[in-house]
């Protein structure tokens, strides 16, 4: 039985404002970023799976392209129908998701792309996104508050906690994220682009959310759940440039929780009419039950953050987070699967109780694998020492080769002898016998 | 841990614990009401404030009190000698005397130059009424010395909304705070007055403090716990003379000094400092709803009181005399020898000790001092009543006014919103002895007083505004709005436009307050000239804001007042008028303004007329003007047509060299 009536669809925006930052690992013709391989797994599937124990059921999967069957969209189809559907029992109530290309570069404009779709409350997700937090916890939070915007937050120091470096970039995109904890409202959003030298705090924030907190260890993990209306007014918005939902999106209808003048000038109130809510209705047409018109009530917009504390969660958004997510997950991940029982191991190699080895893959004697995910049906040779690095399907790897930090894309080969260190290697490249690539970042 | 290694730290617990109370605030909020009384010793709900501040600081296990007096020391010492204080060996109460304190940094200054302190002491004002205890801060504040002997100061706040009625409006502050260990990170003053759109943080704090608290919900009743290094602080930098302006921002911002200042926050505790008329009624009335408890007016704090409590917060000492038909309706207190004739109704008031109060009167949000005669009739609201005050029949006092000792208003005499009256004028103004007659209008023939006039304010702050002072009056509800709402889309625009309404504003502020106080041309050309250097403006810039802010003034029905407004203004505008250019843009200003208002349209001739008889535009200007607006049509054709009679007559004037201006006139 298909849910007629779901009570949330679920947009994947699937290379929309990525911006190149996975160059080369993902690249739309080669590899789509949605299938860049986690711990074995695309990341796509990290949020099906997320959305399915969610019970989200009606499910876009936005792909960059001018429509017709691109590459991507074909290879996106393809995953789902050949491996995904094959390999995990389907809820009966799960429709396949549509899969659509969506000219044009922001988040926002792909959102634009799919008024017609939206029928309810949504869901946003990028592909890059992973978490073990319950997707119960988020959505309850949007169920009792019933806010304009729910979005996700979590800790970007745990991740980097567990690294022994964080690169400049991903160290200096500093968000800053006003929360007031009594309520949990998400007040201010300011990125490092938006800011010079000092973060500007409005009075009439302070008068609407006396008590701010302002953290700069979160990160937004993209996960936003938007009322239906947002999307009319998306369409409709008299701001100009609005392009991304992270930068411009969500940060208006932030200030628009204590701007008035915001409020008025986009006519949000018309917008929130549009959205009925049966319940209150029903008590204010009840003749018992108490006076209905709590002070939240007459607020337009409500923007609330949920902050992952105590799950992993975090955005592959570049090649170190992707790294680390790859580490974590191997970490954390069941003993069983470690090492996958076709992999061939040769008694004499050792694989750190931190690392992966995937289908089929043969591993020569006196190897090392240590903090690193092996993808499937790899050749690894003899004395190979590989550590903090994430070896992709079909690689080739001859003997005595050293990986230091590196990420070795799908059907690449290093020859013998070469020593990387915090390097990328791309799809299908060959990297020539004794060579010393030793990037210092 | 040895012991000889905690004697070199901080407080040790035998140590005898210091509190300094400074009983001056440095200001005149409660003028003329501590002309000839100090503001410790004003009766809050019948009792002097500083017994609240006393017993405070008793009930935190304080050992030696310092009161450092300045005005009217004479009065506070011998009402401390005459008080239980005197005979109290726990806390000892030392009155400290010295004229010539101007802030609470000259009085820790004194403190330091006394050296009678001796390690971490309580600061605190004259004015607090608190009803925690302070061991569990002074611990905190203890055992962050032990770990980071740089902590010099623990701020007490008190959580409460912003809109709370015990936080001074007028005085509200922006604490910046680690969220994790509640070290002040930055202070900010966040007065309504001037508009204030943002706040400024520098992104350097927050690579430090991951997370940051910003709280504007903080009720700041200034009562801190002080190393010893504090005062001398003071005195190293001369400069710093409020604690929170000038010590806790210096501080705050010196990387130098590298000290840091902590806050300890109260969630429900009651805390409150009588800074402002608006926070005495507020804080009266919680006294009388007892949210001080255990300080409230059935506690007899002074010596002799009776106070008995019974709902609905009424609080009546034994011997007040009430009619039988008077009503005391709610949150009421009585001093005994009071009388209260027939059908008198009284609500929200405190009324003191033998206070005469006739028929048929309503006292609403009063507070009431002893030995008061209120006449049959009267009304009463909202209003500070002195001691000694007469009232005759028929007297009504409305919202806000302080009325100081001794006065007398007359039989049905109606004091306007906040007044302040006094016996006399302040000393200093030789003018009132001989303008005595002249106020006595606000009295009545049969009443004595006059207007109280605040002496001019120079010793006072530069950076006070009286907005923000106004704000402390009692019943002054208007909370500034913020105009952030007509601002433009982009956020650098909105900067730039922001920047630019502020001149505009200030332009137009500056200019309506020389009107309406009616300031001589030089010093409202001086104050426009300041302004025109600190807001980096032109003088077309100020041309372009005068000129139709002149032009409101203007009754457009009656072409007279054109002259008038120009005959007395004229001579500004001059000011910052030079030269043939300039003159031109005068011209187009104006002629700017009257083609977007009709009204100003009808009367442009006159408009011109006026500029070029008080010499702000020579004639030259005037033709050469007119000719360049040859060939057009519409509205603008229309000006020059209105403007030809005065170019003729200019130009004939011209050339017969003879005045001939009455003709002209009638022309239109």
């Amino acid at each position: 039985m298909v849910n007629e009536n779901p009570e949330f669809q679920a947009v994947i925006l699937a290379g929309h404002g990525t911006h190149g930052k996975l160059y080369p690992l993902a690249e739309d013709e080669n590899l789509p970023k949605a299938l860049l391989p986690v711990a074995g797994k695309p990341l796509l599937y990290y949020q099906l799976q997320w959305l399915e124990q969610a019970g989200v059921t009606d499910i876009i999967i936005l792909v960059r392209g001018k429509g017709g069957d691109g590459q991507a969209k074909m290879k996106i189809q393809n995953y789902y129908e050949k491996v995904y559907k094959e390999n995990h029992k389907l809820s009966e109530r799960l429709r396949d998701p549509i899969v659509r290309p969506v000219q044009g570069d922001g988040t926002a404009d792909a959102l634009r792309a799919v008024k017609d779709w939206v029928k309810t409350d949504f869901i946003v997700l990028t592909c890059d996104f992973v978490t073990d937090m319950p997707p119960q916890h988020f959505f309850d939070t949007h169920r009792i508050n019933k806010p304009t915007v729910t979005s996700l937050f979590y800790d970007f120091q745990k991740l980097a906690s567990g690294a022994e470096k964080v690169p400049k970039e991903d160290r200096e995109d500093v968000e800053y994220i006003g929360i007031d904890p009594s309520a949990d409202r998400l007040v201010l959003t300011k990125s490092r682009a938006d800011i010079h030298e000092e973060l500007p705090i409005r009075t009439s924030m302070m008068r609407r959310f006396p008590k701010t907190r302002i953290h700069t260890n979160l990160r937004s993990a993209h996960a936003y759940i938007f009322k239906k209306w947002v999307i009319d007014f998306l369409c409709k918005t008299k701001t100009p440039n609005i392009n991304s939902i992270r930068l411009d999106l969500i940060p208006l209808l932030v200030e628009c929780q204590y701007r008035q003048a915001f409020v008025k000038r986009e006519g949000l109130d018309k917008w929130k009419a549009t959205d009925v809510d049966p319940l209150k209705e029903a008590k204010a047409k009840s003749s018992t039950g108490p006076v209905v018109g709590s002070p939240e009530d007459d607020e337009i917009v409500q923007c609330i953050a949920v902050i992952a504390k105590e799950e992993f969660c975090a955005r592959a958004g570049s090649i170190w987070s992707y790294g680390e997510i790859n580490r974590h997950l191997a970490r954390t991940g069941p003993e069983s699967t470690r090492i996958a029982p076709s992999a061939e191991v040769s008694s004499r190699a050792t694989v750190g109780p931190d690392s992966m080895i995937g289908e089929s893959t043969k591993m020569g004697e006196r190897s090392s694998v240590k903090k690193s995910v092996i993808g499937s049906h790899c050749s690894i040779g003899k004395g190979v020492v590989i550590s903090r690095s994430v070896v992709m399907d079909y690689v080739v790897l001859e003997d005595n080769v050293k990986l230091e930090g590196c990420v070795v894309c799908t059907q690449a080969k290093v020859e013998e002898k070469s020593f990387l260190r915090d390097s990328e290697v791309a799809g299908g490249v060959v990297v020539p016998r004794e060579s010393e690539l030793l990037v210092r970042r | 841990m040895p012991p000889k290694k905690d004697a070199a730290k901080g407080l040790e617990p035998d140590e005898v614990l210091q509190a300094v109370v400074v009983t001056d605030s440095f200001n005149s909020r409660f003028k003329p009401l501590t002309k000839d009384e100090p503001r410790c010793l004003l009766p809050l709900a019948n009792v002097p404030l500083i017994e609240y501040t006393l017993e405070f600081l008793a009930v935190s296990g304080v050992q030696e009190v310092f009161v450092v007096c300045c005005a009217h020391s004479d009065k506070i010492k011998e009402y401390l000698r005459s008080s239980k204080w005197n005979k109290s060996v726990l806390p000892r109460v030392t009155t400290i005397v010295s004229q010539e304190l101007m802030s609470m940094g000259d009085a820790l200054r004194e403190m330091d130059a006394k050296s009678l302190l001796h390690s971490d002491f309580i600061l605190v004002s004259g004015d607090i009424i608190a009803n925690f205890n302070l061991e569990h801060a002074l611990e905190e504040h203890r055992q962050r010395r032990q770990v980071d002997k740089n902590a010099i100061m623990t701020m007490v706040l008190k959580q409460a909304t912003p809109q709370h009625r015990t936080r001074a409006k007028g005085e509200e502050s922006l604490f910046i705070l680690n969220a994790q260990t509640r070290e002040c990170l930055r202070y900010e003053s966040m007065e309504p007055y001037p508009l204030k759109r943002k706040t400024l943080l520098s992104t350097e704090l927050f690579e430090k403090h991951p997370e940051v608290d910003i709280r504007n919900d903080l009720i700041d009743c200034q009562i801190d716990i002080c190393n010893i290094e504090v005062p001398a602080l003071f005195t190293e930098n001369f400069d710093y003379q409020e604690m929170r302006k000038d010590f806790v921002r210096g501080i705050l911002e010196s990387d130098l000094l590298g000290k840091t200042i902590y806050t300890h926050i109260l969630e429900s505790q009651y805390a409150a400092r009588v800074s402002t008329p608006q926070m005495y009624d507020s804080v009266s009335k919680d006294i009388l709803c007892r949210w001080s408890y255990p300080l409230v007016p059935d506690a007899n704090l002074l010596e002799g009181q009776s106070y008995q409590y019974s709902s609905p917060h009424i609080y009546r000492e034994t011997n007040v005399n009430l009619s039988r038909s008077a009503r005391l309706e709610r949150r009421v207190a009585v001093g005994s020898g009071t009388r209260v004739g027939d059908r008198t109704r009284i609500a929200n008031s405190t009324i003191g000790r033998n206070c005469k109060i006739g028929a048929n009167v309503t006292i609403d949000g009063a507070y009431v001092w002893d030995g008061v005669t209120i006449g049959d009739n009267c009304r009463i609201s909202r209003s500070i009543v002195g001691s000694g005050v007469t009232l005759k029949d028929g007297a009504v006092v409305q919202t806000g006014c302080l009325i100081s000792s001794d006065v007398v208003i007359g039989a049905n005499k109606t004091l306007p919103p906040n007044s302040r009256v006094a016996l006399s004028g302040d000393a200093d103004d030789s003018l009132s002895d001989t303008s005595g007659g002249m106020e006595a209008g606000l009295v009545g023939d049969d009443g004595r007083g006059v207007k109280w006039v605040e002496e001019e304010d120079e010793d006072e702050d530069d950076d006070l505004d009286r907005r923000n002072v106004e704000l402390g009056f009692i019943g002054h509800t208007y909370l500034p709005e913020l105009d952030d709402d007509d601002e433009s889309e982009d956020e650098s625009d909105e900067e730039m436009e922001e920047g630019a309404d502020d001149w505009k504003r200030e332009v137009q502020q500056t200019l309506a307050r020389a009107i309406s106080e009616n300031h001589s041309i030089d010093i409202a050309a001086l104050e426009l000239n300041t302004l025109k250097m600190a807001m980096n403006i032109t003088f077309q810039n100020l041309r372009e804001t005068v000129l139709p802010a002149l032009l409101q003034q203007v009754d457009v029905a009656k072409p007279a007042s054109i002259n008038a407004v120009f005959k007395q203004w004229a001579k500004l505008v001059s000011r910052f008028t030079h030269g043939e250019e300039d003159q031109a843009n005068v011209l187009s200003v104006l002629q700017h303004e009257c083609l977007e208002n009709e009204d100003h349209a009808k009367v442009f001739v006159h408009i011109l007329k006026a500029v070029y008889e008080h010499d702000v535009v020579e004639e030259d200007v005037l033709i050469k003007w007119h000719k360049s607006l040859k060939g057009e049509t519409g509205t603008l054709g229309k000006l020059r047509d209105a403007a030809t009679p005065l170019i003729n007559w200019l130009q004939e004037a011209d050339e017969e060299s003879d005045e001939d201006d009455d003709e002209d006139e009638d022309d239109e």
